[in-house]
């Protein structure tokens, strides 16, 4: 066993050894996601190895990790690692597309880590607060 | 005689325009950003100057260190391409002060054109077709009587609005004194200003634009172009000749885009926007420059219009006659935004780590291999043109064209483009304006067949290190179990 692939949201536990290959795809890598092209089609696939994928946290983390929905700049942070929170407790604000959004705690727990500072720029899916149980 | 050209502007346009400079024999001068890294514009260069602001974009719309940018490098004249500072009177103004050439029209047309309500009344004073509407500020006693006159339906709107907010479609004259009172209240909570005015609503319409040239004394029109699919009121498609008109409505539309820009002795390349509906058409707005969806009329009429705008810049009257302008085949440009469609078309960003056209289709791109796709400007990252006999052939070698471009590490529209343009009211050539927002179920990623997600598994673990790295074990593994096998 050695990890999943995943595609539109579907894991693939992958374990077989021998590549398929077709002579009409590209192929491009970048970091754990692998983009394909094949047959006019792109692909977008997400690698995780089976450790990750099972101990996460990972997107199933069941709201432990707020990541960013879209592109955008940090414009506040309302917490700092320890701090406790609760479901609905602003974490911080983001600006994206000329709007503002405060992105909130989806469950209680304690602050693990802000991997932002204010004013910096991240990319969608960025990990920007993680938290712990309590 | 213009011997130099700096272009005020980034991505494919920047190129595009330079293009046209260098097969002219001229010297092509660029600014740009850092954020950019290495753009095809720089390849095409004679000379660049990097600009700063306090954004990217701010950098593109501080004409002062433009300016000085084009003086330091011996620039003759300023194309400003589309966007930033292209439809900006004072920059204009600047522009020929410093002792250049500003390549567009007076800043006089440029201010009457960009100020919609003077441009509306400008035109309805020439005689010229506009919505029927209804001004509070006119007479504001007599305002719910003057809209009904309008006739429904119609659309109120803020008179202080924009981006939609406030608009109300009122269908029945009985509810109309209603409808007015809570526009006034959300045109009060949205913009401080509760006046209003109504306009006449035409459902589903078609947007049709023509595209025309003035050299100041005579004003010529190189047909129409349709751009009805849009998303978020901007162009996702366009084509030449529109779909929607007859032979009679297609003379009459352009004879009026001709008289518009006649009317204000218009000088350089422009568009006359329109609305289409129900059998009518009206004002919607005159750009005054060159348009993102040009090419699509270069490819019918085979007039290079940057080439146009130069010569006319260049004092030369219109170098063709109105008889020599033919319209020929069918042509569909489809714009390549860097965005996720199942996620409302939300930007997205990322490293170019593939980018090749394997089809003879126009590209128009404003990145480049080992580039990045970044935040900081429009998602629009390229387009690509098609020219055939007919329309359904352009469709099919549009659909060609899109599944041989290989763009590979930030997520873009192509394969939305492909769903939309197979889709058989677009092929049918029944579109309007809302016809993408009305067709969510387009913009869903597609289920993938599990015979083609074998294959992109098997493809996909041939590039991931663990897979590799594991597999460099496996016969040192097995030669090891060989003993104990069988």
């Amino acid at each position: 066993m050695l990890g999943y692939l995943t595609l539109h949201g579907v894991d693939t536990l992958v374990d077989a050894f021998l590549p398929v290959i077709a002579d009409d795809t590209v192929v491009a890598r970048d970091g754990d996601t692998i983009w394909v092209h094949y047959q006019g089609s792109v692909y977008r696939l997400d690698w995780c190895d089976a450790v990750t994928f099972h101990s996460g946290p990972a997107d199933g983390d069941g709201g432990l990790v707020t990541r960013a929905p879209m592109p955008g700049a940090v414009v506040a942070i309302a917490v700092a690692s320890g701090d406790t929170v609760r479901i609905g407790d602003p974490l911080l604000t983001i600006e994206s597309m000329k709007l503002e959004t405060v992105l909130r705690a989806t469950r209680d727990g304690v602050v693990a880590s802000v991997s932002v500072s204010v004013g910096e720029a991240f990319e969608r899916d960025r990990i920007l607060v993680a938290l712990e149980e309590k | 005689m213009i011997a130099s050209v700096l272009v005020a502007n980034r991505g494919e346009i920047a190129a595009r325009v330079l293009r046209t400079v260098r097969r002219l024999g001229l010297r092509g001068l660029l600014v740009a950003h850092p954020v950019d890294g290495h753009t095809p514009a720089m390849d095409l260069a004679d000379d660049l100057r990097m600009i700063e602001g306090e954004t990217p974009v701010a950098a593109f719309l501080d004409g002062n260190q433009i300016i000085a940018a084009a003086l330091e490098m011996g620039a003759a004249a300023i194309h400003p391409g589309y966007g930033f500072l292209s439809e900006n009177a004072g920059f204009a103004r600047q522009v020929v002060d410093a002792g250049l050439i500003w390549i567009g029209p007076s800043p006089e047309t440029i201010e009457l054109m960009g100020d919609k309500v003077r441009a509306r009344s400008f035109v309805a004073q020439h005689g010229f077709p506009v919505a029927p509407s209804a001004i509070e500020d006119d007479d504001p006693g007599s305002f719910a009587a003057r809209a009904a006159a309008v006739g429904f339906p119609l659309l109120i709107k803020p008179s202080a609005g924009g981006g939609g907010k406030g608009m109300r479609i009122v269908r029945d004259a009985a509810l109309l004194e209603r409808e007015i009172a809570t526009a006034r209240s959300e045109g009060l909570r949205y913009f401080g200003d509760g006046r209003l005015f109504v306009e006449r609503y035409i459902d589903q319409p078609r947007h049709i634009e023509v595209q025309i040239l003035g050299d100041g004394v005579d004003v010529i029109h190189l047909h129409e172009r349709e751009c009805s699919l849009q998303r978020r009121f901007q162009k996702v498609v366009e084509e030449a000749p529109s779909v929607g008109l007859d032979e009679t409505e297609r003379a009459r539309i352009c004879r009026v885009a001709v008289g518009i820009a006649s009317a204000c002795k218009y000088r350089n390349a422009g568009t006359v926007e329109f609305i289409y509906g129900d059998g009518e058409f009206y004002f919607l707005e005159m750009n005054t420059r060159l348009q993102v969806e040009h090419p699509v009329t270069e490819m019918v009429t085979g007039i290079d219009l940057v080439e146009e705008q130069l010569a006319i810049a260049n004092g030369i009257r219109l170098r063709v006659t109105q008889d020599e302008i033919r319209c020929i085949g069918h042509a569909i440009e489809a714009r390549i935004y860097a965005e996720d469609p199942s996620r409302d078309f939300a930007p997205t960003t990322g490293p170019v780590l593939a980018f090749s056209s394997r089809s003879n289709a126009r590209l128009d791109a404003g990145i480049s291999l080992n580039g990045r796709v970044h935040a900081a400007f429009d998602p629009m990252i390229a387009k690509l043109v098609v020219h055939a006999d007919d329309r359904p052939s352009a469709l099919a070698a549009m659909d060609l064209a899109l599944a041989e471009l290989v763009l590979l590490g930030v997520q873009t529209n192509i394969g939305f483009l492909r769903r939309l343009l197979s889709d058989p009211d677009v092929a049918g050539g029944r579109m309007h304006t809302g016809f993408i927002g009305d067709a969510p179920n387009l913009a869903e990623e597609p289920h993938v067949e599990t015979g083609v997600r074998d294959i992109l598994i098997g493809r996909a673990l041939a590039v991931i290190p663990d897979v590799q790295e594991a597999r460099a074990r496996v016969p040192a593994l097995h030669a090891a179990m060989g003993a104990w096998r069988n």
